[in-house]
């Protein structure tokens, strides 16, 4: 906003200083003027123009009001003689008040740093220079009113500029509104017309003599605000374009996407979504959020962080009528959110708030309200869902809306459309969201209005204030510059970008995107979740999306360890293309989707994303790489089809691998497995895995064991109970074996059933908690892994630091963590499938002092293996790899 | 952006940079100084090597010439060779003309020769604009007889109904305090069409001295487009229209207002604000003599109106014909008068215009004790500005004793001594005596120019120095500047008046309503009304009344009718009859009635009356009876408050 109503027949001059009447006269406007005594510089390019400089010059002359000034003309190599003679003759005429230099043509920018390197050097106190074409002219007060605004701002403001009033052909564009550097990024909203501070060219700030097709203006302003300078508008300035058919200008528009382009390469860094973000929070936030029960609203883009701005509702309800009539001018954020305060922090307890207001603000692409519903759900599962248009809003706990339709509501006569929300059919288009929260938590109860009435009551409010506010208008000019809250759209869409994930980058920290197709209880999700709280304790924000998830178990230790959680789905993440399968594989559909825009906007924020078995975001990783950020898959096996072929996430990355920064991978075997598909060595990052949770009981399990009672073998299986990991073997193995003490830990989570198979035993459900997990190790002799194709368990390494023995099949690494006849048993996997079957029952029935020796050796194998040490040097290399914004 | 090779000393950039003629003497010439010290008034520059330097000049200097010197007449150098490097400089360029020489003497003549070649190229030159300036005046009679036969043609139509640019409605109001009032208001729409505007005044109690001057202008070029000076008599609660005499043409810029009124301390004006609130930017401001503005928080009452230009021609009430096309000064900057009014300052009672450096010469009165000096300048402009500020110094510091007024006189004033300043004359004024500190830091005189001032006018500084005072001084009337109304401090009221007699209570017009008497005679009375009354300070367009006498005792009545002018700010009754409220003032009551008034206008206002009830009665027409009983009845009554 303006700081204050600058009024053109009022201007606020600072405050006379009270001395003797004869000092402070200003000095006549014909003397002759010092050097020492001059302020202010007008600099003047003059190419081709000499029938129009006297014009340029004298409106300099005629200026009214200002401190003592003086032209710098500078005739850049003009070829008409009477430029340099017409200078000179002012120069004569007016001595100390008109310079007259020339160079050898050098160009527009060329000639305005000549002329700031005169005035700068020739002119000591000089506190301001002015630029001023030579066809073009000032109203008297111009540089009065620029200096006394360049007085009076703070000193970061580092110029001040005009309107676009321009003769000729006539056009009158409109500068007003606070000014924005994320405005500026899309729109060459500064004159060269300006007065600008000597500070910011003291600096070294010059214009770009290789931007001669022009923008060059453009240019000065994205460099002297990349140095933390902003500028500032001089309303009714008097400055005065001289606008022909065919100019320098229109050549220039002409030449927009090339000359953009070249400014959107040069200040890279201004244009980097996370800087976006930045400025998007400071300038333009995304949302406003009327508060129940509390007469405010706040404008803020992050919503687990501190609002940019707090508005009383009459403040809010006037920006956003200011807005709905300059759109251009004013800005008032795009999305509006009402909800209870208790409600969002109930919401962020489960870091669920960015996701949830990005999922928002894409919904309403299609929707004009979106009603997000909060449940109660199951244990430690976070289940998300989308719901079409009918049902009303009325049990909503929060509503969103955008702006464009809560103004369009205010001219709904009878009130019904709006209304209609707390009915079951709404008239308007409406989604709802609806989240059923882990463990049956519950939002907190309303205490006030519920958002729905809210809405209503503020739509009439606003109706209100429209019908009293003043018949004046709030500006005559007409207005060229992008609407304000296009802007971000625009920015983030010349990106590759669609909506983006609204989390605010903190200065020092680095974020990384870990990406996942689901989150239940695996091993990879361990493994995940495990190098999420590597990151946290290396300073990172790690973020968890869930690509192609309508739910996961959202633990405590998860809610612990991501600073955020998302879950994407209905994007198309699932679809795969077979017209264009590398070696005869598919590769995922999203990358050719408009929707993979909107994935995009979810992580180009990131300094890093690690993208775990995630096929859609396979097909994101080039454009992200090409916006800066670090791009990783993780490798865990080499998977097999039901056919036996091989395939999986190693084989989809492949396809992928120049879109990569580097490749985890978790065993010695897949890392030679990616060498010999071709995957420089350079990007191969051994990351070993190590026990999935942290115990404290491993001493006293291990001596117990020491006093365990004989008995019959205790054996455990614990996992999903997929085909994979071979339930087949382990029913017969259970049939063979019924003297054993059996127990089976697990659910389906890839079966094609979805329903467990018949083992012989009773199955007992999945375990999560570590006091879970260690009971069920405790218990066991033996561990059981009939699998057909694995990684490296955590399973494994858990029971093996709790001194179980650990029988599995020699697939994928397993030899890498169990060492045959050593610290556990391997049973061959190349052989046919009686043979895998009789060499797991030949184990089983082992001397049972072996398997415990076994045992005891794994023990003391794994006692050492830790994430902190097995992470290290991967967060060390990807810290280098992603230096901290401030250090770009 | 590429620094020159060339090196000069700093203080020397500019007028190295300056582009006006300059010769370049390279080192090695004989007599350089010579040439140098003969030709004041073409710079010459030692050149060594890359170096410049003035002639006589000591510090080489190192700092980088960041361009060429332009408007180099000639280099002289003794040998092509010596001035390589030199010439180099201007690689791409026209060089300047190179003059190989050994002695400076033998510059004269090509000297002279490049002199008459840039004169005779200057004619050349001249003569070539001369020529454009022709086909130039030409173009522009075509347009403006173009222009004139489509306005006549334009002007013949019938005009366009106007069509509402804005309506702003009204609601509170703004008031005047001590009779004064200034307002600002940014309109947000562009000046251009506009052809009428209308103010909304809420209430007005003012004296037949009172004036609002309203100004439509250009916010950007500062330039007036409408002015009106609005008379008392036409302040009326309302809404007051005021036409353009034409609509604005194509001047894009952004429309302003600027209000003033402008009355006596008791005068109220009170001007309607919107009935919605306004953000600052949209909202009036007004000066209250703060810092800055106060925004009122809602735009004034208005309504626009636009028509299309050349077709509506208007004469319009009360247009200010002088301020009409008046670039505003900038607001609340001191604009300095232009040199050439103080060579014309006129000190009749001696001193002597005395002049430093370049600057215009300023008037120094040198006073002995018990003596009165003044200084007289004939013709000041003033158009367009609200303030005057005079600064008094003192070349030989303190001075105990030492009084200074000014004064504003028409145009033109041959007056030679102080009394013969009038303060009757129109546009006249007077600062009153103020004392000059004995600090002897000077002091500054501010002025307010009248609302109705013409564009020029006299100032005049008139000082005393006290009897007792223990020497002469000298005293220089330093400076002279105006302000536009902006923030502006505003002047003190006048510490010693210098007219302290007081003027006799005035009136324009008398008109008698009726004469009344019973059959019998025991009750008459005289229904009038006097226009344009006024008293000291205060005055009041109209006041009706009636000289009523019962038997032989004077009475005066007032009534609270629609048909009645409002004399009372604040109705003093509580009688009812008839014909509505009516206020009677017997004579043995009146001293008393007075005294018990809320309103000092209102006391003073029956004041004014009764002093000029004996004038009024004397010419009473002879419907009006025998005018001996209202005679002694007027004579009665002015008795009681002016006992001597």
């Amino acid at each position: 906003m303006l700081p204050h109503p600058f009024l053109p027949w009022w201007p606020a001059l600072p405050k006379p200083a009270p001395a003797a009447p004869a000092a402070s006269l200003p000095a006549s406007p014909t003397a002759p003027l010092a050097a020492t005594e001059v302020l202010l510089a007008v600099v003047i390019p003059a190419y081709g123009q000499p029938g129009l400089l006297p014009e340029a010059i004298e409106s300099v002359l005629a200026q009214q009001g200002a401190p003592p000034l003086a032209a710098v003309v500078v005739d850049d190599g003009c070829p008409d003689p009477e430029t340099s003679r017409i200078a000179s003759a002012y120069a004569t005429a007016h001595p100390g008040r008109v310079l007259a230099v020339r160079q050898r043509n050098a160009g527009l920018s060329a000639a305005r740093n000549t002329g700031i390197e005169v005035a700068l050097a020739s002119f000591p106190a000089c506190r301001a220079v002015y630029f001023l074409d030579a066809d073009n002219r000032m109203a008297p007060h111009l540089l009065a009113r620029a200096d006394a605004a360049l007085l009076a701002a703070p000193p970061g403001v580092g110029w001040v500029y005009p309107d676009f009033d321009m003769f000729g052909l006539p056009m009158n564009g409109s500068g007003a509104g606070a000014y924005s550097l994320l405005a500026q990024l899309v729109d060459n909203l500064c004159e060269a017309g300006s007065l600008v501070r000597r500070s910011l060219l003291g600096a070294g700030l010059r214009f770009d003599e290789s931007f001669r097709a022009g923008f060059e203006d453009w240019d000065f302003w994205l460099q002297a605000a990349g140095r933390g300078f902003r500028g500032q508008h001089l309303p009714h300035s008097g400055f005065q374009y001289r606008r022909r058919p065919e100019s320098m200008l229109s050549e220039a528009e002409r030449q927009r996407p090339i000359l953009a382009h070249a400014l959107r390469r040069k200040h890279a860094r201004l244009y980097h979504p996370r800087n976006l973000l930045r400025l998007e929070a400071a300038d333009m936030p995304r949302f406003a959020w009327f508060r129940s029960g509390e007469a405010s609203a706040q404008l803020l883009l992050d919503p687990t962080t501190p609002a940019t701005e707090t508005l009383t509702l009459p403040q809010a309800r006037d920006r956003l009528l200011a807005t709905a009539e300059t759109p251009s001018a004013a800005f008032f954020p795009p999305v509006c959110l009402f909800a209870e305060p208790a409600v969002l922090a109930f919401l962020a307890r489960f870091r669920l708030l960015p996701g949830l207001f990005w999922q928002a603000d894409l919904t309403l692409r299609d929707a004009q309200f979106i009603g997000v519903e909060l449940l109660p759900g199951g244990e430690a599962e976070l289940r998300q869902e989308l719901l079409g248009g009918s049902g009303g809003l009325a049990a909503c706990h929060l509503v969103f809306a955008r702006t464009g339709t809560v103004l369009e509501s205010i001219r709904d006569p009878g009130g019904d459309w709006l209304d209609s929300l707390r009915r079951e059919a709404p008239r308007p288009a409406t989604r709802r969201l609806r989240l059923a929260l882990p463990d049956g938590e519950r939002p907190p109860p309303p205490t006030t209005l519920p958002p729905v009435h809210l809405l209503a009551q503020e739509v009439g409010e606003l109706s209100r204030t429209e019908r009293r506010a003043t018949a004046l208008p709030r500006q005559w000019r007409s207005d060229f510059r992008r609407p304000r809250h296009e802007v971000v759209e625009h920015c983030q869409h010349e990106n590759g970008l669609g909506v983006s994930l609204p989390l605010l980058p903190v200065a020092g920290r680095r974020d990384i995107a870990l990406l996942v197709p689901v989150f239940s209880f695996g091993g990879v999700e361990k493994v995940v979740l495990a190098y999420a709280q590597q990151f946290r304790a290396a300073g990172w924000r790690p973020h968890l999306f869930v690509v192609g998830g309508r739910q996961m178990a959202l633990t405590p230790e998860a809610r612990a360890a991501f600073e955020s959680i998302t879950l994407v789905h209905g994007l198309g993440e699932d679809g795969e293309d077979w017209t264009a399968g590398y070696f005869g594989g598919g590769t995922p559909s999203l990358g050719n989707r408009k929707e993979a825009a909107d994935v995009l906007g979810l992580l180009a924020g990131m300094h890093a994303v690690l993208n775990t078995h995630s096929f859609a975001g396979h097909a994101l990783m080039a454009r992200l790489r090409r916006l800066g950020v670090r791009t990783l898959v993780g490798l865990h096996l080499v998977e097999r089809s039901n056919w036996g072929q091989p395939s999986g996430n190693p084989h989809h990355a492949l396809a992928y691998e120049h879109a990569y920064d580097g490749f985890v991978v978790i065993s010695q075997a897949l890392r030679d497995w990616c060498l010999g598909q071709g995957i420089p060595g350079y990007k191969l990052h051994l990351v070993r895995n190590a026990p999935g949770y942290e115990t404290e009981r491993v001493a006293e399990v291990l001596a117990a064991r020491q006093e365990r009672s004989p008995g019959p073998l205790r054996v455990l299986y614990l996992g999903r109970l997929d085909r994979q990991k071979g339930m087949d073997r382990l029913a017969a193995l259970i049939a063979a074996h019924p003297a054993l003490d059996w127990r089976v830990v697990g659910g389906t989570v890839m079966a094609d059933t979805g329903t467990a198979p018949d083992v012989g035993v009773a199955v007992e459900p999945p375990v999560n908690r570590p006091a879970q997990l260690d009971a069920l190790y405790a218990w066991a002799d033996v561990v059981l892994l009939p699998s057909r194709f694995e990684g490296v368990p955590l399973t494994v390494l858990e029971a093996q630091r709790l001194g179980c023995a650990v029988i599995a099949t020699d697939v994928g690494a397993m030899a890498e963590i169990v060492s045959h006849g050593v610290d556990g048993l391997l049973v061959p996997h190349d052989q046919p499938e009686a043979g895998i079957v009789a060499a797991f029952s030949a184990a089983l029935a082992a001397d049972p002092a072996l398997l415990a020796r076994l045992g005891q050796a794994a023990a003391a194998r794994v006692a050492g293996a830790d994430w902190a040490a097995t992470t290290r040097d991967f967060l060390t290399w990807l810290a280098a790899s992603c230096p901290l914004d401030a250090e770009t | 952006m590429t620094m020159t090779p060339l090196l000069a000393p700093p203080a020397a950039l500019a007028a190295l940079l300056s582009g006006q003629p300059s010769l370049l003497v390279l080192d090695g010439i004989a007599g350089a100084e010579t040439l140098a010290a003969a030709l004041p008034m073409l710079p010459c520059w030692r050149v060594q090597g890359l170096r410049l330097a003035g002639f006589g000049a000591t510090d080489p200097g190192e700092a980088p010439l960041p361009a060429l010197p332009a408007g180099v007449l000639a280099i002289l150098a003794p040998s092509e060779a010596a001035a390589a490097d030199l010439m180099a400089c201007w690689q791409g360029l026209a060089p300047p003309p190179l003059l190989v020489m050994g002695d400076a003497a033998a510059a004269w003549a090509p000297l002279a020769q490049l002199a008459l070649a840039e004169t005779s190229a200057a004619a050349g030159r001249a003569a070539g604009l001369h020529r454009a300036l022709v086909a130039t005046r030409q173009d522009y009679e075509e347009t403006r007889s173009a222009m004139a036969v489509l306005m006549q043609s334009s002007g013949f139509r019938a005009p366009l109904a106007l069509e509402t640019a804005l309506a702003c409605e009204p609601g509170p109001a703004v008031r005047t305090e001590a009779g004064h009032l200034a307002l600002g208001q940014l309109l947000t729409l562009s000046v251009e069409s506009l052809a009428a505007v209308a103010l909304h005044i809420a209430a007005a109690e003012v004296s037949a001295d009172t004036r609002l001057r309203l100004r439509l202008y250009g916010a950007e070029s500062g330039r007036v487009l409408a002015a009106w000076l609005v008379p008392a008599a036409a302040l009326t609660p309302g809404w007051l229209a005021l036409d353009l005499p034409a609509p604005v043409g194509p001047v894009r810029e952004t429309a302003c207002l600027d209000l003033v009124v402008e009355g006596g301390v008791a005068d109220m004006l009170a001007i309607s604000l919107e009935d919605a609130g306004a953000d600052p930017a949209r909202s009036a401001h007004q000066d209250t003599g703060e810092p800055a503005p106060v925004s009122l928080g809602r735009a004034l009452a208005l309504r626009l109106w636009q028509a299309p230009f050349g077709r509506r021609f208007t004469m319009p009430l009360y247009w200010h014909w002088e301020q009409g096309d008046l670039p505003l000064a900038p607001a609340a900057v001191p604009v300095a008068m232009a040199q050439q009014v103080w060579p014309l300052a006129r000190l009749p009672l001696g001193g002597s215009n005395v002049s430093l450096g370049a600057a215009a010469p300023r008037p120094v009165l040198v006073l002995a004790p018990g003596a009165e000096a003044m200084a007289v300048l004939p013709w000041v402009p003033v158009a367009g500005l609200d303030l005057l500020e005079a600064g008094i110094a003192l070349p030989e510091g303190a001075a105990e004793g030492l009084d200074v007024a000014l004064w504003l006189q028409p145009a033109g004033c041959a007056a030679e001594t102080p009394e013969e300043l009038d303060l009757a004359a129109p546009g006249a004024r007077c600062s009153g005596w103020r004392a000059v500190p004995a600090d002897g830091g000077g002091l500054a005189i501010v002025l307010r120019l009248p609302l109705d001032a013409a564009p020029t006018l006299s100032v005049v500084l008139v000082a005393r120095l006290a009897a007792t005072a223990p020497a002469a001084c000298r005293l220089e009337w330093a400076d002279l500047f105006g302000r536009r109304l902006g923030r502006m401090e505003l002047p003190e009221p006048p510490a010693a008046p210098l007219v302290t007699k007081p003027r006799p209570a005035e009136c324009g017009a008398v008109r008698m309503h009726e004469h009344y008497h019973t059959p019998d005679g025991g009750y008459r009375h005289l229904d009038m009304t006097l226009e344009h009354v006024r008293l000291g300070g205060t005055a009041w367009p109209s006041m009706r009344f009636k000289l009523a006498l019962n038997g032989a005792t004077p009475n005066l009545e007032f009534r609270l009718r629609p048909d009645w002018p409002v004399l009372f700010q604040h109705w003093p009754g509580d009688v009812v009859d008839q014909h509505g409220p009516v206020y009677s003032m017997p004579e043995d009551r009146l001293a008393a009635m007075l005294d018990g008034m809320r309103s000092a206008r209102d006391a003073q206002a029956v004041r004014a009356l009764v002093h000029l009830l004996p004038s009024v009665v004397r010419g009473l027409p002879h419907e009006a009876g025998d005018p001996g009983p209202w005679l002694e009845a007027a004579r009665r009554l002015n008795a009681l408050l002016n006992p001597e």
